[in-house]
């Protein structure tokens, strides 16, 4: 029960990055010394933003639906670092989307998810959540892609006018996200929390993709 | 790859040591914990045999799975059922015959409580046959367990109940949805006490050279689980007339114009609950030591027990042989019916001879009359089998107490008027039954078997006697028996799923891990294919700026 099920849920969390380091485009490159510049970048984002949170948030002295608000809007912070993040890397288009997301996404991962999955699921009595966990995170992967690459396309010089604000309100409710799906179940549309967050980053990926191609469309 | 700069070698080869070092640190929580008190363990030597007979429950280490008593399958599994569902030695005895894992019995709320007022005659039975089924037990490798009831327990029992047994095919299909019960008890192999059994003995002199008189008593209890023993009834009743008595009597001993011709020596037994084992041992140290000096100058031995059973106004004296005209014996006992009679209770001789073949001893006296010293146990059970001697229900509100009193004066009546050739003027001299009771509550408060009495009982005993008697010894008698600790423990409950369904979640995972290699490997024709829908190259691209 116990160890067997903290290594289904790591595999479950860290097996699709794996997988795309090893499996896709990234293979032929080898980037690891990318993804680990990557990684110290995310941890200097989050040091800054757990700075940010703990000065703004108490300053302004909201609570309720208008700190659900607010906070997800400091995380802005990840915009900037992923912005950095794309700015530091060279390659093709697809290998600094992918090297970003492989670095970002797994460090994200492992720093918030693998001491939980130790404690929690390695112990005698089984819970639910950790596997709840994991599937958050695997919808995480995809935000976290559609992200990065509206990013990388708002850095494009080539890009036409009309589509900057589109990107802009996109990375919006991106950040949103989880303050959206929360409403979203309140009000009763959705009844899982889940569902609500993997059907907007559906959304999101979607538009996401489209201009990425779009633009990288010979 | 670049852990090879990390960690210069085969890191492959040492990164294997990690899952193993992972795998000793276990952090474990359970969702719910509760005491549990083990069955009483013991080994028991008798006079002719060397090798010692075990009895009770030897392992207290529990982990495994809950099931209904009536469940298919209880092998290695903890049986969780009511102390009312056994019915009888047969059932409990076929129920360990099918080998389970450990056993754990659900105390009644009202036996926590000590609250017996609602509790029907029918139910008391049922509790009695129960305990009959579960004492006198052969030595079993089987943890057993007692433990009060919660509203946890009972829902968990609820659960067990509609836990349907499935083997083979239909395990395989449902182990996703099952949830098991698992309860543990981590505990060493319990150990043979290291702690002495001493019977405190005292006595008041008399004048010099005169016969003597022997009241003795025990002072621990026996239950089914030897945590839960208080024993108000079969031990603390006998012990608090034994203080009463050295009370009121040390007053006539101090002055020489009333001391009588009678010395009266105390005796109170550390184990007697275990087939007398500490009387034994007691007679055979006298014997031994002073060459049977004390032991030839008893002429009448008092052995208390169990007085405080509301017996329907009777007290029963037990004698192996019948005890002559002109003996002490028999001066007591007339003594005791006139004293019975004013109290307007009745006195009944029960004689029974001691059969030589059987080894277990029913009465205090039968230790005495082998030693051929004259002997009478007085008690309000008539009948030496009746499980209520060695109950779990034994408190302190389930005695008699106007009886107790009438009891307790009767005796003190007996014996004074035993120690003078002519009728006492008994007044004021009287032992108090009260005073009897304030001890049986006491004494009977915490746990009392033997090897587990506590500290502060023992000594208020001590210093009782030493106030009011003198010569205090405290005489070794544990041997022949041997006791074992770890009586209390925690047991916890968690909910666990089947091993099975690891494997189902491991096989989900491995698919969808499948199907992600899948998409990444084939992305190229996924982008092919979704290109048409989606590609606006026309909206999206700008003009390249010079």
């Amino acid at each position: 029960m116990t160890f067997f099920y903290f290594v289904n849920c790591c595999a479950l969390t860290y097996g699709p990055y794996a997988l795309i380091y090893k499996n896709s485009v990234l293979s032929e490159y080898q980037p690891y010394r990318k993804c680990i510049s990557v990684a110290s970048m995310y941890i200097m984002t989050i040091m800054l933003r757990m700075f940010l949170l703990g000065t703004i948030v108490p300053i302004i002295g909201l609570d309720g639906t208008a700190r659900d608000v607010v906070q997800p809007l400091v995380s802005i912070i990840d915009i900037v670092g992923i912005y950095y993040a794309l700015v530091r890397t060279v390659g093709r288009p697809e290998i600094k989307i992918l090297s970003v997301l492989v670095g970002w996404g797994l460090t994200d991962a492992l720093l918030s998810t693998l001491l939980v999955y130790w404690s929690g699921a390695r112990k005698h009595e089984f819970s639910w959540e950790f596997v709840e966990m994991a599937i958050g995170y695997n919808i995480e992967l995809v935000q976290l892609a559609a992200t990065v690459t509206l990013v990388w396309l708002w850095t494009r010089t080539d890009l036409n006018q009309s589509a900057v604000p589109v990107i802009s309100s996109v990375l919006l409710i991106s950040l949103l996200k989880s303050f959206i799906s929360k409403m979203a179940v309140a009000g009763g549309i959705m009844t899982c929390g889940l569902a609500a967050n993997a059907i907007i980053t559906a959304g999101v990926a979607t538009v996401a993709l489209s201009l990425f191609m779009s633009l990288t469309a010979q | 790859m670049w852990l090879d700069d990390l960690f210069p070698g085969e890191w492959k080869f040492s990164m294997a040591v990690v899952p193993i070092f992972l795998l000793c640190i276990a952090p474990t929580e359970a969702s719910y914990e509760f005491p549990a008190y083990r069955m009483y363990q013991y080994d028991y030597q008798s006079a002719d045999v060397t090798d010692r007979e075990a009895f009770g429950s030897s392992v207290a280490q529990v982990s495994f799975e809950g099931r209904a008593p009536d469940a298919k399958q209880i092998t290695r599994k903890n049986v969780v059922m009511n102390l009312l569902d056994i019915t009888s030695k047969q059932s409990f005895n076929s129920l360990l015959e099918k080998n389970p894992g450990s056993v754990l019995i659900i105390l009644p709320d009202f036996m926590r409580t000590e609250d017996f007022r609602n509790v029907t005659k029918e139910t008391l039975d049922q509790i009695a046959e129960a305990e009959r089924a579960l004492l006198d037990f052969p030595v079993t490798q089987i943890p057993i367990y007692f433990s009060y009831e919660t509203a946890e327990l009972k829902q968990i029992q609820e659960e067990l109940k509609d836990l349907s047994d499935m083997s083979g095919a239909s395990a395989v299909l449902y182990a996703g949805s099952a949830v098991l019960h698992q309860f543990s008890v981590t505990q060493k192999q319990p150990e043979v006490l290291k702690a002495q059994l001493d019977a405190i003995e005292s006595r008041l002199d008399g004048i010099s050279g005169s016969p003597t008189i022997l009241v003795t008593t025990k002072m621990d209890a026996f239950a089914s689980s030897f945590a839960l023993a208080r024993g108000a009834n079969s031990a603390a009743s006998g012990l608090g007339v034994t203080l009463e008595i050295a009370r009121s009597l040390s007053m006539l001993f101090i002055d020489d114009s009333t001391r009588p011709q009678y010395n009266i020596l105390f005796a109170i037994m550390p184990a007697d609950s275990i087939n007398y084992v500490s009387t034994r041992n007691w007679l055979d140290a006298k014997d031994k030591n002073e060459n049977s000096a004390t032991l030839k100058n008893i002429h009448l031995a008092i052995c208390l027990d169990a007085l405080g059973s509301s017996s329907d106004g009777k007290l029963y004296a037990h004698v192996s042989k019948r005890p002559a005209d002109g003996t002490l014996g028999n001066k007591f006992l007339k003594s005791l019916e006139a004293a019975a009679s004013v109290n307007s209770l009745e006195l009944e001789l029960i004689h029974k001879k001691i059969n030589i073949q059987d080894e277990s001893r029913k009465w205090q006296h039968e230790r005495f009359a082998f030693k051929k010293v004259p002997s009478i146990t007085l008690s309000t059970f008539a009948d030496p089998e009746s499980p209520n001697r060695r109950s779990l229900a034994d408190f302190s509100s389930r005695i008699d107490k106007h009886q107790y009193a009438t009891v307790t004066k009767t005796i003190g009546a007996g014996l004074l008027n035993t120690l003078y050739k002519n009728k006492a003027i008994t007044h004021g001299i009287e032992v108090n039954g009260d005073a009897a009771f304030a001890w049986v509550e006491n004494l009977s408060a915490s746990q009392s078997s033997a090897g587990n009495f506590t500290k502060r009982s023992f000594n208020d005993i001590k210093k009782h006697m030493d106030t009011f008697t003198s010569n205090i010894e405290l005489v070794n008698v544990g041997q022949g028996i041997d006791l074992y600790n770890t009586h209390e423990v925690v047991m916890s409950q968690f909910l666990v799923r089947p091993p099975i369904f690891d494997l189902y979640l491991g096989s989900v995972v491995g698919l969808w891990l499948g199907l992600v290699y899948l998409l990444i490997t084939n992305f190229n024709e996924i982008i092919a294919c979704l290109k048409p829908l989606l590609s606006r190259p026309d909206l999206i691209k700008g003009k390249k700026i010079n």
